[in-house]
């Protein structure tokens, strides 16, 4: 009977372990999925400016280039502490030598070259709804700055990393839901391309939107604000703006994403925000306003 | 005897624990003290950015006015941020640890808005007016960036 009962329990940890196995599987895209494509680097330079790369892509202290994005400096998160990595051309120690399926898997599949998960602290379940060919945009932009060697690439502080990042393909299974983004017909095209730059580069989600148990987005919460993911205070809701009397119109909203507190928009400044602004302050009007248009419209 | 020093050590524990109140009392109006201190400043802010953005007619006057009150108001600021006041107190604060963790950098994130202030003071045309706004604003930005924290 006992050894009935050590086979059956032998007999799922197998199973289990292959259950996971199968589930935490990486699953990358192939090369059929890039289109004959002409770079446009400025609209590569706006993908750069609306995802905000350089706020969390940040030098560490003491490197002398301190406008490019050769990472290193921590960043901090309830489950610990990450160090994004250098994304300037470098080849030896940054993206110089990826091939674009690479870049494309990273940014909609949240996969690393060698085919390791990455942690969604990289906000790919975001960047998965942008067009391959804005990624493709995206890549060239940052494949024409200038390259920075960083020392050394430090290592992510999490406990238990190897088995989680693992598992990190398991909560994909919820949490990533890799589809671009469709335009809505029944909305102008400046509403969609105000949605397109929240949902997808923009990753306004990722800390307006709530999380759920499992740290998946709440979805029907939909930019309804939350704690702050760095555990200090709250995020506030983008709901409602104008009903809460938050901002007046589209033009106000644009004013705010372009200046800040430069005139007097006092939110706009704390909790990461005055680094999103920093960088919103840098798109073409035509965007912002698009999308104050869409943030709006959020009822 | 015995009674008599008995009655001493009360009264004195007494007022030493009333003072220590008013001590800390003190102490933690500096948080009200400095709300005030930063709402006279974003009332003179409101001045400027009204004019910055042609809601009210530009006027030097005013301009002079409302620079010197957000002056005056930051300056007073650097000592209405004593220890013990932080988010550590309990009570409702916006100020973030890092004040106290780099004072130096506090204290000269304030140097930066009151010299911004003064440039404010000196304007005396429409089109220096936007600029100005861009450094003092700025500074507002980046010291709350650093040292002010979310809404709770």
């Amino acid at each position: 009977m006992k050894k009935k009962i050590a086979t059956l329990v032998a007999a799922l940890c197998v199973f289990g372990a292959a259950a996971f196995f199968f589930i935490s599987q990486p699953q990358p895209l192939d090369g059929a999925v890039l289109p004959a494509h002409t770079a446009d680097l400025k609209n590569g330079e706006i993908l750069y400016n609306a995802g905000g790369c350089i706020s969390c892509h940040k030098p560490a202290k003491g490197v002398k280039q301190q406008k490019l994005p050769s990472g290193g400096a921590p960043l901090h998160t309830p489950i610990g502490t990450f160090y994004p990595p250098n994304i300037t051309p470098d080849k030896a120690t940054g993206i110089g030598s990826w091939t674009q399926l690479q870049f494309v898997n990273a940014m909609k599949r949240g996969l690393s070259p060698d085919g390791k998960h990455y942690f969604p602290a990289f906000p790919y379940t975001s960047y998965t709804h942008m067009t391959v060919g804005d990624l493709l945009d995206l890549h060239a932009y940052l494949l024409s700055l200038k390259a920075v060697e960083t020392s050394s690439n430090k290592q992510t502080e999490i406990f238990g990393a190897p088995i989680l990042r693992r598992g990190v393909g398991a909560w994909k299974r919820l949490g990533l839901n890799a589809v671009t983004f469709k335009p809505d017909a029944k909305q102008s095209a400046r509403w969609n391309r105000g949605a397109y730059l929240v949902s997808g580069p923009g990753h306004c989600n990722e800390c307006h939107t709530p999380r759920n148990f499992a740290m998946m987005s709440d979805f029907s919460k939909r930019l309804a604000g939350g704690p702050h993911p760095e555990g200090k205070g709250k995020v506030p809701s983008l709901v409602g703006l104008i009903a809460r009397k938050k901002f007046k119109d589209i033009d106000d909203l644009n004013s705010a994403l372009r200046y800040g507190e430069i005139l007097g928009y006092e939110d706009m400044s704390s909790g990461g925000m005055g680094d999103v602004q920093t960088n919103m302050s840098k798109l073409p009007e035509s965007d912002t306003k698009a999308i104050a248009e869409y943030i709006l419209s959020l009822n | 005897m015995r009674k008599t020093t008995k009655m001493i050590v009360g009264v004195v524990a007494a007022l030493a624990i009333s003072a220590g109140g008013v001590m800390a009392a003190g102490h933690l109006n500096k948080i009200g003290e400095r709300q005030e201190a930063m709402k006279a400043v974003g009332g003179g802010i409101k001045v400027l950015v009204g004019m910055a953005k042609g809601e009210i007619d530009f006027d030097a006057a005013k301009v002079k006015k409302a620079a010197l009150t957000i002056k005056a108001n930051l300056n007073a600021s650097k000592t209405m941020f004593p220890d013990g006041t932080g988010p550590d107190s309990g009570k409702k604060t916006r100020a973030m640890d890092e004040i106290w963790l780099d004072t130096e950098g506090f204290q000269s994130a304030l140097k930066t808005a009151i010299s911004a202030a003064d440039g404010m003071a000196g304007v005396t045309k429409k089109a220096e007016l936007m600029p100005a706004l861009g450094k003092l604003g700025g500074s507002c930005k980046s010291c709350h960036e650093k040292f002010r924290a979310p809404k709770k």
